[in-house]
């Protein structure tokens, strides 16, 4: 058994140490890779996808070509740099070749106790911030035996565990996974499930249904609202967000808002993929204010930013 | 602008910055004592002593408005020079000026005794000297304590000089209330520091007189524990009812705005008063560590250490019997010197396990409010290192405080000077046949046709290791051979009248009369040094790309036509900074190698200290100017990173990676200092959780075995908007290194480089 936890690998796209911003205190975010949902907003979109891809940042770019020279398949390149994406294989050979970290590889093996590892080294200063290790996405259930070997991990050696999910997934796994989770950051996008199947593919049933039942599991769970403007900043969605936790997520008292940035942006760029999000209306401050005043109002915690 | 508790705090703050923007008339450097030829026979001491008393008696007084605190120091900056009257002949000039030495190679940073000076004054003082020279036969001695006692008369005498002067405006004052003060003003003047002072008002007037007079007579020196020894009479005063916290802050925030008049943001109106022998130790001056080049290139240097003069002040930490230091005035410094926005004092705060949760709340929340005051030091990884490795005893080890910059030493008891071992140069001496890339001249040990040769990295790296230990061996050497020149050209009756024990030991303190005398050796450039050796461990080693020669061909063209190869040793090797295994093992290593050959010294030598540390103070461009091109991807001429601050933007895995990679050595080995630089900025929405995380950031880098951190918090957009607009950005404080400066006040070329710093989001 514990010999197979150490060799089953997955797929981690960062690990970014010093984080203050998912969770409390100071925090290691591992980020997987993989999705379930489709969102066109969505501020990591090289996490979409589970297997390994090539980042490409054409301002390091100095257009020596190397990369072309070493690609088994060179006719994927053709100006500064640029790849084909569509055909490439994800060998990346380009990757080590480019001198300039113009090519960056989203995604590498590694095993759960490789993560805690790392995820270790910075024990000290969560201990003297309340901090810990927060596992996000991607969508982490997507790689369900290797996130519970993280957090499994990470308790084991007496470090606080997050997890950040879009809540999409099969409860058996998911229940698993919540017995080695101290703080739930729960996504709730849209209470009208159509919606919220027209713009993240999914219906939102399954997530609402783990979100009641992962509810009274957890010693602390936070609902996170990204506000997008034209998708879900009605202050009617917002009011039946507020009546959905207080009628069924018992005990469940604070949520974040966290406004739309355009940082899928630029990194879609990178990864050769279309920007599918169109922005109908900038998101004002007022606005957000307004979300934040009616939830409040209905007696919630709320907070700006997480 | 923050804002301000009081009317004449607001005041005295708006009259202070006024005077930035005025040019600051220099004073003295025209006068001479050597009238008469019995003034020529008169041994160094005493012809010092009585320049000095010229000093005391013709030195232009001035009285502001409002000020509670009174005394105008001479013009003089660390980047500029500064005045005294000639008392040397013209051959004894030219005889020192062979070992680099004048009447201005005074070296600074030793601090006075203020303890002592607050409990039994001058005439204490001088009662002790007196007792000692009824039994003295020694000449040597008994011409030292009759300067000393000179100089402490002549001091008393610039007191009795404002006594009058203020008694005099009183007189003519029409408010009734500013008289009142004045009065009071000119009778503590007549006081203190001839005689002890007895309350907190008058404790504060004599530190700044005797600060004052210092600086005004060649010494740039520090203060020390500030908190501890002003304690007694805050404590007195505020206790029986005659002072309130406010009254206190007032007088704490009146003698604070002195330490800043001399401050000048115009580069036209600085005068140039650096002579040869400024910043000089004596010594051969081919050796590099004798004299320190400042470079008074106005673009270049303005800023950097124009409005510098090592004024630093230590609050907070340990006792000399172990329990804990912090008393309302650690807090009472830290809150004024913040609340007006002021650079000078440096204060640095000791941090120890003892250290009460709400005071390291406290400064932790001082810190995000920008400013970067105060500094960070680490009591227990440094008391260690002074009890066990240096064999301090414990109650003098408890009273360490940070000198001029932030280095580490017995406050009032101790005579400092330290070398930079430039490490990057010693490399160039390996690939360039013992001499130097930029000048050409010899360096290091010509390593003759050995570079074929060296066929593993330990090879390599012992090659590397020789050409360090050379510089190290050479510098102290000079120290040794040179040591007693200084004493012979500019000695210091009058600060060493305030040392312990120069008087007891009747001698001066360039005479080895201190109790403790330390020389440091500072690593320079280290950061590329270790990441130089990590690219050439790996592209020469491990990945065999290239040989040594090729190497050195590639660092001597400068990286020219080798931009790929560059791009590669910049984002392709380990780094110092990231708690990157392979990187931090090669610094380790370094370190522990460096330590060992400091310790080596410091066997060997019966009277001297010898200590190591990591510095370039706020001189990390100059350093970086003056060597050539590193094979870490750096160019000739780029500046360095500051003291023990990783690499420029090649800290990329967040500053927790930072304080790991920073204390896998062991830092108790580098007595003498080694500070982590960060520049910070905040995302978060509340104050609260700010302070939080960043105390506890502290808190980590303290339990980790940090020695010194230095925390800005400024974002890179009010850096833009700062160079913009200075007009708005006035009083942006930022941390160089060595100071904290104005950073409207610093040349272009400055300012750009300290906004390539990495910025670190909290």
């Amino acid at each position: 058994m514990k010999n197979n936890e150490e060799t089953v690998l997955g797929t981690v796209l960062d690990i970014e140490r010093f984080s203050v911003h998912d969770g409390r205190g100071i925090r290691t975010v591992v980020f997987l890779k993989g999705c379930p949902l489709k969102c066109g907003w969505c501020a990591n979109p090289e996490s979409q996808q589970l297997k390994p891809q090539i980042g490409f940042f054409r301002d390091k770019c100095a257009a020596c070509m190397k990369c072309a020279e070493i690609c088994p398949n060179g006719r994927l390149f053709k100006e500064q740099g640029k790849l084909d994406f569509l055909n490439c294989t994800g060998c990346m050979k380009c990757v080590d070749a480019c001198y300039y970290g113009a090519r960056i590889q989203y995604g590498r093996q590694m095993s759960a106790a490789e993560v805690v590892k790392i995820v270790k080294r910075d024990k000290v200063f969560y201990d003297n911030s309340g901090g810990g290790v927060t596992l996000s996405g991607g969508e982490m259930s997507m790689q369900p035996g290797f996130a519970l070997n993280i957090l499994k991990g990470c308790k084991s050696e007496g470090i606080h565990t997050a997890v950040e999910t879009c809540g999409y997934s099969n409860w058996e796994q998911f229940s698993k996974i919540l017995e080695y989770v101290d703080m739930l950051l729960y996504d709730i996008k849209h209470m009208d499930s159509s919606i919220h199947k027209a713009k993240t593919g999914v219906l939102n049933a399954l997530i609402l249904e783990n979100a009641i039942k992962a509810a009274p599991l957890v010693k602390e769970m936070i609902i996170r609202y990204p506000v997008i403007p034209g998708f879900n900043d009605s202050l009617d969605n917002a009011l039946a967000l507020a009546r959905f936790m207080k009628a069924k997520l018992k005990g469940v008292k604070r949520v974040d808002l966290l406004p739309y940035h355009s940082m899928g942006l630029s990194k879609c760029e990178r990864i050769g993929k279309p920007y599918p999000f169109t922005l109908p209306y900038e998101l004002s401050t007022e606005k957000v204010q307004q979300l934040y005043e009616l939830l409040k109002a209905e007696g919630l915690d709320v907070t700006i930013g997480g | 602008m923050s804002s301000i508790s009081s009317t004449r705090l607001k005041l005295l703050k708006e009259q202070l910055f006024h005077g930035f923007f005025v040019k600051k008339e220099w004073w003295g450097d025209d006068l001479t004592i050597l009238n008469t030829p019995e003034v020529e026979k008169k041994s160094i001491s005493m012809r010092k002593a009585l320049a000095f008393e010229k000093v005391c008696l013709e030195m232009p007084l001035e009285i502001k408005p409002h000020e509670l605190i009174v005394g105008l120091a001479t013009m003089s900056s660390v980047g500029f020079g500064h005045t005294f009257p000639k008392y040397e002949t013209d051959e004894e000039a030219k005889y020192f000026a062979q070992f680099s030495l004048d009447r201005k190679s005074v070296w600074g940073h030793h601090m006075p005794y203020y303890k002592k000076l607050l409990e039994v004054g001058y005439s204490g003082i001088l009662a002790e000297i007196e007792q000692k020279l009824k039994t003295e036969a020694d000449p040597e001695v008994i011409d030292f304590l009759t300067s000393a006692a000179h100089t402490l008369k002549a001091a008393a005498a610039l007191s009795k000089r404002y006594e009058a002067l203020i008694k005099e405006s009183a007189q003519s004052e029409q408010d009734d209330l500013r008289r009142t003060e004045l009065l009071e003003l000119s009778r503590i003047c007549a006081k203190v520091p001839n005689e002890p002072a007895e309350s907190f008002h008058e404790a504060l007037q004599s530190v700044w007189f005797v600060h004052m007079l210092l600086h005004s007579t060649l010494s740039y020196t520090p203060l020390g524990r500030i908190d501890q020894y002003l304690w007694p009479y805050y404590e007195k005063d505020f206790n029986e009812g005659r002072l309130t916290r406010q009254e206190a802050k007032d007088l704490i925030g009146s003698f604070l705005i002195k330490f800043n008049e001399r401050t000048q943001f115009r580069s036209e109106h600085m005068e140039n008063h650096m002579s040869e022998g400024d910043w000089s130790q004596g010594g051969d001056p081919n050796e590099p560590t004798t004299t320190f080049d400042m470079e008074n290139d106005a673009d270049y240097n303005f800023g950097q250490s124009a409005n510098h003069w090592l004024q630093s002040a230590t609050v907070g930490g340990l006792k000399p019997d172990g329990t804990d230091a912090t008393n309302e005035l650690s807090y009472l410094f830290i809150e004024t010197l913040n609340e007006l926005e002021l650079v000078s004092p440096m204060i640095s705060a000791r941090l120890s396990d003892l250290t009460p949760k709400e005071y390291k709340s406290f400064v932790g929340g001082e810190l995000c409010e920008g400013g970067a005051q105060p500094v960070l030091f680490n009591d227990e990884v440094i008391i260690k290192g002074l009890t066990q490795r240096l064999n301090i005893p414990k109650e003098d080890a408890f009273d360490y405080a940070s000198d001029g910059c932030w280095e580490v030493l017995i406050y009032g008891r101790t005579e400092y000077s330290y070398g930079h071992i430039e490490v990057m140069p010693c490399m160039e001496a390996l690939f360039n046949k013992g001499c130097s890339f930029v000048t050409g001249r010899k360096i290091g040990v010509d390593p003759g046709d050995t570079l074929n040769s060296l066929n593993t990295f330990d090879e390599f790296y012992e090659a590397y290791f020789e050409q360090v230990r050379y510089r190290i061996d050479n510098a102290v050497k000079n120290k040794m051979k040179y040591y007693d020149k200084v004493h012979q050209i500019a000695p210091e009756p009058y600060l060493s009248a305030l040392v312990d024990d120069c008087i007891e030991n009747g001698r001066d303190l360039t005479n080895r009369g201190a109790r403790y005398r330390i020389y440091s050796l500072f690593a320079t450039g280290l950061s590329h040094c270790i990441d130089s050796l990590s690219a050439i461990k790996k592209l020469v080693y491990d990945e065999k790309r290239l040989t040594l020669l090729e190497v050195a061909a590639i660092i001597k063209d400068n990286w020219k036509d080798n931009e790929a190869l560059r791009q590669y040793c910049l984002n392709k090797t380990p780094k110092y900074g990231n708690d990157d295994k392979e990187a931090d093992a090669i610094l380790v290593r370094f370190m522990n190698d460096f330590c060992d050959r400091a310790d080596y010294w410091n066997s060997s030598i019966d009277w001297l200290t010898i200590t190591a540390g990591v510095a370039t103070f706020e001189n990390y461009p100059r350093f970086g100017r003056q060597a050539w091109a590193s094979f870490d991807g750096r160019f000739a001429h780029e500046a360095f990173s500051s003291n023990y601050s990783p690499a420029v933007g090649r800290d990329q895995e967040g500053p927790t990676a930072v304080v790991l990679s920073s204390t896998k050595v062991d830092l108790s080995r580098l007595n003498s200092g080694c500070p982590i630089d960060l520049r910070i900025s905040f995302n978060k929405n509340s104050k609260d959780e700010c302070k939080d995380i960043l105390s506890a950031f502290i808190e980590s880098f303290r339990s980790l075995g940090g020695n010194i951190m230095t925390i800005t918090k400024v974002d890179i957009e009010t850096l833009k908007k700062a160079q913009e607009n200075p007009e708005q950005y006035m009083s942006l404080r930022v941390r160089l290194g060595g100071l904290t400066v104005y950073f409207v006040q610093l040349a272009k070329a400055q300012q750009d480089e300290y906004m390539r710093r990495t910025e670190h989001n909290f």
